[in-house]
């Protein structure tokens, strides 16, 4: 048995579009803690890790662990129903093999979705040192990304000198976009070796969606090792997605 | 014991790429290439294909390669080529990133190819060369067919590495030892009957063993009498090969059984190959004519619906043309039949021919027929245009 309650239907609506754009189906895990997901994107390049505690919710109950695989982009197109100031209500019944999704709002509506029996893959999230650690508002990184995409598809980021500099070039041309402290933007700067890596603007920007979820996102990575990008969510929770690095052509 | 609910095939499957059984040099053809490719070297092919008949260890050994050399195995098989977008969405991704997991590096392996069908898919197997082409990580693809046409693109700029059917006694030691570790006793006559009814397909000969002892101590000779020949899918060329070679019009046939081909398709491939078989008239004339003789058979299904004549047809074409030798057989090249790829060529110019009968039958009341053999010709002539080819 297990039954979720959000006083605002929208901010589901955003954490699924968060995991949707990498991921086309997966198991959220249910427990008496909280729920959690961690998927793959099918080229096992980039990972989604989500936790929303018990106290995310105006209201949670849950006994024992409960596995709910879903197809994400159904749930999306059931979420894009949503009004404003309507509740969702998440509920799965012991031995039901329907999650039913219902939206308090002016009228009650319910929506009973089929689960997936997907194979339970055991995960774990990818343990590397990060060398720099940065933490700027999200949407000057989602706007810093919307630059390089006018020239790229991918993007060098790196870290010196308390800056951080994401820079692209490519047949379009070049771009450089500076963060820095003094212009307040650059919240703070953890750097324990000054590192650059490259990364692909496609799964950058994919992942910048959950920036509708967060004020800040932290940014972690090494030199040519994964990146690793922490939304702490304004609603509670977190969602944390991981990025392997794109090789340098030779 | 462990994974006492898992499939022998497995259960106990090889940890290392020593204990690959029969098809050690293909494992170990790939593991140089891909250590090469790794490297970088100079004339090192793009990409590689293991090809060959199911069950002889292709998967295991892209399997075992990446163990051996510590890299991500990427896998990925035909329902994720179905369109050009998923192709680059999951292997494109896949093969300009480094790592997740911070490894050496990854192999990306797309397995069972042969599934991409149709025109719609052509776009996928485009972008495969594409993403083989580009990719900064070491690319296999695994076929059991790979002379399919669809595939030359892909051959060209492959380090082709074959897998063959593996021998019966190989079958059997490996038997003996998966008995050992399953805690059975079967006689050799039993696992000597099981290898040889699985034709060089391991993974079938294991999943025989497992289904006939489960639940048993011990398994003889008698309780495997009820196990069947497998007929495994073959590529075109090894079915023209055993067609050729058959002793009886009843092997031939039996040849043409277990395949992909569809009947009509059979019957190309045997008259495009009959010339590549017999060089003397006499041989050739014999084959022909039986050919012949059970096309007519295969006419009367097509206008009749009559599907129980097509054992007739079959039995005619195939066991006439391989029993058309005179000599002793021996191995030639097989090709491609060449109506389709003419077909698909005068495409256009039939079409127009079409339209023109149309016409042609449309203004004087006659058949479509009539029109090709008895207007047309003329026409041509009098206008001065066409190839003065008959229809």
């Amino acid at each position: 048995m297990f039954k979720a309650v959000l006083a605002d239907s929208r901010v589901w609506k955003s954490i699924i579009e968060s995991v949707s754009t990498l991921v086309d189906e997966g198991v959220f895990v249910a427990d008496p803690s909280g729920i959690k997901l961690r998927a793959m994107d099918p080229s096992r390049v980039a990972m989604v890790d989500l936790d929303l505690p018990k106290g995310a919710f105006e209201s949670y109950e849950c006994s024992g662990e409960v596995p709910i695989g879903v197809n994400f982009e159904d749930m999306k197109n059931v979420m894009r129903r949503a009004g404003s100031n309507e509740k969702l209500e998440i509920e799965k019944g012991e031995d039901e093999a329907r999650l039913k999704m219902r939206l308090r709002g002016k009228t009650t509506r319910t929506f009973s979705l089929p689960l997936l029996d997907t194979g339970k893959e055991e995960l774990s999230v990818p343990r590397i040192p990060f060398n720099v650690t940065v933490k700027a508002p999200a949407s000057t990184i989602t706007e810093a990304i919307k630059d390089a995409e006018v020239v790229s598809d991918f993007v060098r980021m790196s870290v010196e000198d308390g800056q951080m500099k994401i820079t692209a070039s490519g047949d379009r041309g070049e771009v450089e976009v500076v963060i820095t402290k003094e212009s307040g933007e650059l919240l703070s700067v953890e750097v324990k070796e000054p590192s650059q890596a490259l990364y692909s603007l496609n799964y950058l920007s994919k992942m910048m969606t959950a920036a509708s979820l967060a004020e800040i996102v932290a940014i972690m990575f090494s030199k040519e090792m994964p990146l690793r990008l922490d939304f702490n969510l304004s609603s509670g929770g977190k969602i944390v997605y991981y990025l392997a690095p794109r090789m340098e052509s030779e | 014991m462990t994974g006492e609910g898992l499939p022998w095939t497995e259960r106990f499957k090889p940890a290392s790429l020593m204990e690959i059984v029969g098809n050690y040099a293909s494992a170990e053809q790939l593991l140089n290439w891909v250590k090469r490719s790794l490297e970088g070297g100079e004339g090192v092919k793009k990409g590689a294909m293991v090809y060959g008949p199911p069950g002889t260890g292709k998967t295991l050994s892209v399997e075992l390669v990446a163990k051996e050399l510590d890299l991500e195995l990427i896998e990925m098989n035909a329902s994720d080529f179905r369109t050009e977008e998923l192709v680059e969405k999951v292997a494109g991704g896949a093969a300009s990133q480094a790592s997740l997991f911070g490894r050496r590096g990854k192999l990306i392996f797309m397995d069972e190819i042969d599934g991409i069908s149709g025109r719609e898919d052509r776009g996928g197997l485009s972008s495969i060369i594409a993403t083989i082409r580009a990719s900064k990580h070491p690319v296999v693809v695994g076929a059991n067919d790979p002379w399919d046409p669809r595939f030359r693109g892909l051959r060209e700029i492959c380090e082709m590495i074959q897998f063959r059917r593996i021998r019966s006694q190989s079958i059997v030691v490996y038997l003996k030892k998966v008995a050992k570790k399953a805690g059975v006793t079967a006689t050799d006559g039993a696992l000597e009957r099981i290898a040889e009814f699985s034709n060089g397909d391991l993974r079938a000969a294991i999943n025989d063993f497992q289904m006939l002892a489960t639940g048993r101590q011990t398994l003889n000779e008698l309780e495997v009498r009820g196990l069947q020949f497998r007929v495994q899918e073959r590529g075109s060329f090894d079915v023209m090969k055993e067609l050729f070679s058959s002793k009886s019009a009843l092997e031939a046939k039996l040849a043409l059984e277990g395949t992909a081909m569809d009947p009509e398709m059979a019957l190309q491939w045997i008259n495009e190959n009959i010339p590549n078989q017999y060089q003397s008239p006499k041989e050739r004339a014999e084959a022909y004519d039986w050919l012949s003789r059970g096309d007519v058979f295969l006419g009367r299904v097509k206008r009749w619906q009559a599907w129980d004549l097509i054992g007739y047809a079959l039995e005619l074409a195939a066991g006439g043309a391989a029993l058309a030798k005179s000599g002793e057989y021996r191995f030639v090249k097989y090709s491609f039949p060449k109506r389709i790829s003419i077909m698909s060529q005068t495409k256009e110019e039939r079409g127009a021919k079409r339209e023109a009968l149309d016409l042609i039958a449309k203004a004087n009341h006659v058949s479509l027929k009539k029109a090709a053999f008895e207007y047309l010709p003329y026409i041509e002539i009098i206008s001065g245009v066409g190839t003065r080819r008959s229809a």
